[in-house]
């Protein structure tokens, strides 16, 4: 339990040190703090239904990014996988419009992107990073040359045919269906990484390769499987996208471009915890959405508020990162460790 | 282990504050107040003489009237659309005392509740969004509040709405007048093909292709020069490298003038056209949106422009007065929303360029206004002005209307007749022959 509590207390801290240096970038650049935080709080009450379209799919971008993280994967291919898979339960959707069955495809479709990023790691040693930023650009083109050439909708060309209504997931109480079906992921999530043997596995796998190995656990194995699940929850986050806020994709993939990327940002301020991600998640959404009011009101570019967003992800997130990396480190240490004794 | 975490946070912190700062500096800069000034006090110079009269009348209003300008997603900073809406608004804040607020949603997903909130809030006289993919969220929201006034920019909602005020272009003349002197040029050059680098498939574009292969057909029809036009859509409006080589391809098959119609992208397109020429292949380019000569005035003679700022200016001019409209408000040649750049245009963006530091080193906005005025003596012929003025005064005055395709089908037909040289197939009401 202690551990939670110190590092709930780090992030409250850097939360206030984040706060604390957008205070002073905004004083210094001749804006009143106060009236900003001000109106950053009044847009997060009233716009507060942009940040719940807004978390949804960032929750699960931030699972694609968390799950193979526990594994020791950097999988920068949540966008990718989005764009997988908003545009497979698009597709989906037009010949069988069940909500369930779409975001059950979407998340498959996501899936083996994630899986052929995860196979081309263990068999072929082709760095994930790498291989799913190349494949992130690969689905980009791909889902829009598709959108503008074939789903295009002859009344409004610049975006594609609406999903038709029963298709569609719509709102309980304000609140956006898919927001609750982010929550049962992270739940899920959770579930599978402490409660099952696989989750042992991908642990395990991240925590000491070498270790891992000499016990008995098949590493590849968790490896490929980490990537598919987080690939699954990169198309879920496509998939919710569609089949839950907009109804359609635009020839832009506006509403799905930047998602996979917000994803780990929010990762990382959650410590890849899948039950803080949720948290982490609605901090960012609430960035976006107070930021409108901070536009309107005080004439800040939206380009500088991406810039704040980029901050507060720096300044929470970099301990965490610290974490990640440091068994490669150790790794790293003890193998020049290794080699200065072989030498002597 | 804390001291490490401990330390990594302050480090973090300075590090955030320092890019924060700088960051914020750079990007805020642009918009800085004195700047702001400046450039205004520019625009209505120009602008002025284009629309003096209306300026003129427009009375002070009694009380303060509040403006939000709704960006299209990706905001300003495109030195084209966005940019040039930005300046009508800001004409219009100083010439008509209103205050004026903006915003640049961050997708799509957000436009409809965005545009709810607001107008719900009641705290503006008016909602200005500018570009095409507002069109089916204020469709959405705008029914809702009959008592707010929304102005959508450079597109229409399928039903006219009663406060809903669109301003689109009759993008078909300023074409057809640029399609003239493409075609001349191609001439002057020794080639028989002209050729455009276009952005997505979408209506505004449809028009611009209608107006242009009719200009180069008109051309043809009067002059007797066979001219054949080179169509490449790119699928993307901020993509220069795309742009260039679209621009490589058309120029591989013959076409020696290439009118750029893709914001961003085409300005690869003015990169490949200034390769090619430096290699001996002389090819010259033509700008659209804003005066575009002083990026390379020795191979761009002129530009077509869209006055998105006027635009913006009217709609706004008109809730000021009073005479707010729902419905459609067409702008073409005749009402000053399109036209071809003149010389005094020509310097006034050039000076622009200047003082943000963008014009190319070695020219002066004077000397961008004298290459281009000589590459126009030398490649454009008098013939040539004459038929354009005679179209422009026979589109002025009603003689030459043009049919606006509501489809792509629609649009697809238009094209393949006028391909055959049928004039009449892009027109309301067939041409008296001459």
């Amino acid at each position: 339990m202690k551990p939670v509590v110190e590092k709930l207390i780090g992030s409250l801290i850097g939360l206030a040190a984040a706060l604390a240096a957008m205070a002073l970038a905004f004083s210094l650049l001749g804006y009143n703090p106060a009236e900003a935080f001000r109106l950053l709080g009044e847009g997060i009450v009233e716009n507060y239904d942009i940040m719940l379209l807004r978390v949804a799919p960032l929750i699960l971008t931030s699972l694609a990014f968390a799950v193979p993280a526990f594994a020791g994967l950097f999988n920068i291919g949540g966008e990718g996988q989005a764009y997988v898979g908003a545009l497979a339960a698009l597709a989906v959707s037009y010949i069988a419009p069940n909500p369930v069955l779409c975001l059950l495809v979407g998340a498959l479709a996501g899936g083996l992107l994630g899986y052929l990023a995860g196979v081309l790691r263990v068999k072929r040693g082709v760095h994930e990073v790498v291989s799913t930023i190349m494949l992130n650009w690969i689905a980009f083109y791909t889902v829009r040359y598709i959108v503008v050439n074939y789903f295009k909708n002859p009344y409004y060309p610049d975006t594609t045919n609406p999903v038709p209504p029963p298709g569609r997931l719509g709102q309980v109480a304000g609140v956006p269906v898919v927001v609750f079906i982010a929550i049962a992921a992270c739940i899920l999530c959770y579930l599978v990484l402490y409660r099952m043997p696989l989750g042992l596995a991908i642990r395990s796998t991240g925590a000491g390769y070498e270790a891992a190995r000499r016990l008995g656990i098949d590493v590849e194995k968790a490896m490929i499987l980490s990537m598919l699940l987080g690939g699954v929850f990169g198309g879920l986050a496509g998939a919710v996208i569609v089949i839950g806020e907009t109804y359609n994709l635009d020839v832009a993939l506006s509403s799905v471009y930047g998602v996979g990327f917000d994803g780990i940002g929010a990762a990382l301020l959650a410590w890849n915890n899948p039950l803080a991600i949720p948290f982490s998640s609605l901090l960012l959404s609430a960035l976006v959405a107070g930021g409108y009011q901070l536009q309107i009101g005080m004439g800040i570019d939206i380009h500088v508020l991406s810039i704040f967003t980029g901050v507060v992800v720096f300044v929470l997130g970099l301990p965490s990162l610290y974490e990640l990396l440091k068994p490669k480190l150790q790794a790293l240490r003890l193998a020049k460790a290794r080699r200065r004794g072989g030498g002597a | 282990m804390e001291g490490r975490t401990a330390a990594l946070f302050i480090i973090g912190l300075v590090i955030g504050i320092i890019i924060g700062f700088f960051a914020v500096h750079a990007a805020v800069k642009p918009a800085a107040p004195t700047t702001i000034t400046k450039t205004v006090t520019v625009t209505s110079t120009v602008t002025g003489t284009v629309t003096k009269t209306e300026t003129a009348a427009a009375p002070k209003p009694s009380k303060k009237i509040h403006v939000l300008v709704l960006f299209d997603v990706g905001g300003r900073g495109d030195l084209s659309f966005n940019d040039m809406a930005w300046l009508g608004a800001e004409r219009a804040a100083k010439e008509l005392g209103v205050d004026v607020s903006f915003a640049t949603p961050r997708s799509t997903a957000d436009m409809v509740p965005l545009l709810e909130r607001l107008s719900k809030s009641g705290k503006y006289d008016l909602i200005v969004l500018i570009g095409f993919l507002w069109t089916s969220p204020v469709e959405k929201v705008a029914p809702k509040y009959p008592q707010q006034k929304y102005a959508l920019i450079d597109s229409a909602t399928r039903k006219p709405l009663p406060n809903v005020a669109c301003y689109v272009f009759r993008e078909q003349e300023l074409a057809a007048l640029v399609g003239v002197i493409a075609a001349d040029m191609a001439h002057n050059l020794g080639g028989d093909k002209v050729g455009a680098v276009a952005g997505m498939d979408i209506p505004p574009l449809w028009r611009f292709h209608i107006g242009y292969l009719f200009g180069v057909k008109y051309y043809e029809k009067m002059t007797g020069n066979k001219t054949s036009v080179l169509w490449v859509y790119t699928g993307t409006f901020t993509d220069p490298a795309k742009g260039k080589e679209a621009a490589m391809a058309l120029i591989r098959q013959g076409a020696r003038v290439l009118y750029g119609l893709a914001g961003a992208t085409h300005l690869g397109m003015f990169e490949a056209v200034k390769e090619v020429s430096e290699h001996g292949h002389l090819v010259l380019a033509i700008g659209e949106d804003a005066s575009q000569e002083w990026i390379d005035p020795y191979h761009i003679p002129i530009s077509g422009m869209k006055r998105v700022d006027n635009a913006v200016f009217r709609a706004i001019e008109d809730v000021v007065k009073g005479t707010f409209k729902g419905g459609i408000h067409s702008l073409g040649l005749k009402e000053g929303g399109l036209g071809l750049s003149t010389l005094k245009m020509v310097k006034w963006f050039a000076e622009l360029a200047a003082k943000q530091g963008k014009l190319p080193k070695g020219l002066t906005p004077d000397k961008v206004v004298k290459i281009v005025e000589e590459m126009r003596k030398k490649y454009i012929d008098k013939e040539a002005w004459n038929l354009v003025h005679k179209l422009e005064q026979e589109i002025i005055s009603g003689k030459i209307r043009f049919k606006t395709p509501m489809t792509h089908k629609e649009y697809d037909q238009i094209i393949a007749a006028l391909k055959k040289g049928d004039l009449n197939a892009a027109l309301v009401k067939p041409m008296q022959t001459s």
